[in-house]
């Protein structure tokens, strides 16, 4: 064999192995991001997010014999909002993981969600944030709203480390708040 | 004899050529197979994961758990606790051998149940388990699988018996899917 000939075998031989090399490479990197996880995320969210609402207050937990429900919590909570809570709720009620002592709506309301979505996304090892503002009005700015759990002037959440990058979502869920306007919540899910 | 010798030179040539060709090509087999090897396993954790989330579905819409409301839709992510505790009352999911098989074509080897967390927060509700066994010779009955996939899902539980006259109460839990490998 001529040593042309045997250059051009070698030289072949490299060009096969690079090839390879390079569909290995981009087998990995062109791997898209499994639909079905999309799927459960976001279905864990609005679930997360409709049992939240859903939830009927325990018996005695709230002063008087009417068991709200979490969405009339937070209902209450939007109506008697201050942002020192100063002015009484209508539903006075206690979690029971609290001190034995009823409080506003919007802290049982805190204190309940921090609690129940700590047992579950938080304890799979999931990262969440929940969050929840009123809209005074339809042609209210952003600057207008206000948020129920956290500093003035930020959209406050309810979170486990929190969701900045790549995440799913319950979903806008509007509820009406009477005069206080609407009320938006939503719960962001990531891994 | 000086051609006798370039011609042995030439063949040697050829022949160590072809040992260097085959030696890559070998490697190559090699490192392939491993590949492969570590490809098959992912696909079959992949799999496994999909056949999680195929039973979690089938779970969460199976009539004979989610909270009905007569000819109207079903509430969605929400299980009926009285269909609940007349599952595990009667074992209806095993109630006979017709009945085991009808429900091991939907769920297969798994374990499906429920954890109330609040108001009141209770034990975990198994509704279905069949766990993957082998009898030995000996007659000894052991598990056959090597791994579980546990899936976590948030649902609505309604207790239409809980509430006051007349009112429903909805607690908060979540439904656990663990599907054998």
């Amino acid at each position: 064999m001529k040593k042309g000939q045997t250059e051009i075998i070698g030289l072949v031989i490299v060009v096969i192995l690079i090839t390879l090399g390079m569909l290995f490479i981009a087998q990995f990197s062109l791997k898209e991001r499994s639909e079905k996880k999309i799927f459960t995320r976001k279905g864990l969210a609005y679930s997360s997010m409709s049992a939240i609402l859903r939830t009927t207050v325990a018996e005695g937990d709230c002063i008087g014999s009417y068991r709200p429900t979490m969405e009339e919590v937070l209902v209450d909570c939007a109506k008697y909002y201050s942002l020192d809570l100063s002015i009484d709720s209508l539903y006075q009620c206690q979690y029971p993981t609290q001190t034995n002592q009823r409080r506003h709506s919007c802290i049982f309301f805190k204190d309940a969600v921090t609690d129940l979505l700590g047992k579950t996304l938080g304890s799979w090892n999931k990262h969440y944030e929940f969050r929840t503002w009123i809209i005074p009005s339809p042609t209210a700015s952003a600057e207008d709203t206000t948020n129920l759990f956290g500093p003035e002037g930020e959209r406050g959440t309810i979170q486990e480390e929190g969701c900045p990058g790549e995440r799913d979502v319950s979903g806008l869920q509007p509820i009406q708040a009477g005069n206080a306007g609407l009320l938006e919540n939503e719960i962001y899910i990531c891994d | 004899m000086k051609l006798f010798k370039k011609g042995q030179i030439n063949i040697t040539e050829t022949v160590g050529v072809l040992f260097v060709f085959f030696i890559i090509i070998l490697f190559g087999i090699i490192f392939y197979y491993n590949y492969q090897k570590i490809a098959l396993k992912e696909r079959q954790e992949e799999l496994l994961g999909a056949r999680a989330i195929d039973t979690t579905l089938k779970a969460l819409f199976l009539p004979e758990l989610i909270c009905s409301n007569g000819d109207a839709e079903p509430k969605d992510n929400c299980m009926d606790l009285l269909k609940v505790r007349y599952i595990t009352q009667t074992n209806f999911f095993k109630t006979d051998k017709k009945m085991q098989e009808y429900y091991f074509e939907i769920f297969s080897y798994s374990r499906i149940a429920i954890k109330k967390l609040y108001p009141q927060e209770e034990p975990e509700i198994v509704l279905y388990d069949r766990e993957k066994i082998k009898m030995l010779d000996d007659g000894t009955v052991v598990p056959d699988w090597q791994r579980k996939e546990p899936t976590f899902f948030i649902i609505t539980l309604r207790d239409e018996t809980a509430g006051s006259v007349g009112a429903v109460q909805y607690s908060f839990g979540y439904l656990i899917v663990e599907v054998y490998a």
